[in-house]
């Protein structure tokens, strides 16, 4: 259903380092390079739903939409911990460490929240007992 | 990798009957709700879904500029359809249908009624 997703950014360099560094830790590598607008395709394939950074294509300021947010599913806790370490040490901004939201159990849902440098809103889960 | 998205908006029931309009005869349907009253959309198990919601912070609603999500469809006839159908829905145009690269993509856009920027396409990727 979802072919990709994008989110706007301003400083394509700089996104571009922290896509690299945040998404390699699952596996996910750039796909495509477009000289328009600097779009840039994360994924682990092209048959995976993917990500890309991209300046905005009415040329105007790129900006994080509130409610917005882009949710990875994550094999294991221990995976998403490092995601989200990640994520931070790039220089993303907290929005909710990790931890289960609701009850331990067979359906726990284990999950962090934080922001890319430009305000991107991201999620990390993990459905399952620890 | 990407287990659903999440979109803003200001008015869910608004919001909630575009979509159900939107995605009827697509096979995509209402799944679950959030807690906090945000509506999934999807076709099944193990495929990504489409959530609108009203935001986390309880502030606006605000589309991001340079966000979209772009939903993949088999034929570029049913792109043309919905595209049609959306703008009738009372979308915003931001593209008709076409091939942007030539036997490769194809992709018809439109902002929803909170200006989120959704595409619909069809891509031949070797994927």
């Amino acid at each position: 259903m979802i072919g990709y997703v994008t989110l706007g950014i301003n400083d394509l360099d700089k996104a571009r380092t922290y896509y690299d560094g945040l998404l390699g830790t699952i596996g996910a590598k750039r796909l495509m390079e477009l000289d328009e607008n600097g779009f840039t395709l994360y994924g682990v394939d092209m048959a995976t739903p993917s990500i890309a950074i991209t300046k905005p294509d009415n040329g105007k300021e790129a900006f994080a939409g509130n409610g917005n947010m882009i949710a990875l599913q994550m094999q294991e806790r221990d995976q998403l911990d490092a995601l989200y370490n990640k994520g931070l040490e790039l220089g993303g901004s907290d929005e909710g460490a990790p931890g289960v939201r609701g009850d331990e159990g067979e359906m726990a849902f284990y999950a962090a929240y934080f922001r890319d440098p430009e305000g991107n809103k991201l999620c990390a889960f993990r459905l399952g007992s620890a | 990798m990407i287990a659903y998205t999440m979109l803003g908006t200001n008015d869910k029931d608004k919001s909630f009957a575009f979509y159900d309009a939107l995605f009827e005869g697509t096979g995509i349907k209402r799944l679950f709700k959030t807690p906090a009253g945000g509506q999934f959309f999807g076709k099944g198990p193990g495929q990504p879904m489409l959530c609108i919601t009203s935001p986390y912070d309880e502030g606006e609603a605000c589309f991001g500029n340079g966000t979209m999500v772009a939903l993949h469809f088999d034929s570029t006839e049913e792109i043309d359809a919905l595209h049609a159908k959306a703008l009738g829905l009372g979308a915003k145009d931001e593209g008709a249908p076409g091939w942007r690269a030539p036997d490769v993509f194809y992709g018809a856009y439109f902002r929803d009624f909170d200006g989120n920027k959704l595409c619909c396409c069809k891509m031949n990727m070797g994927g």
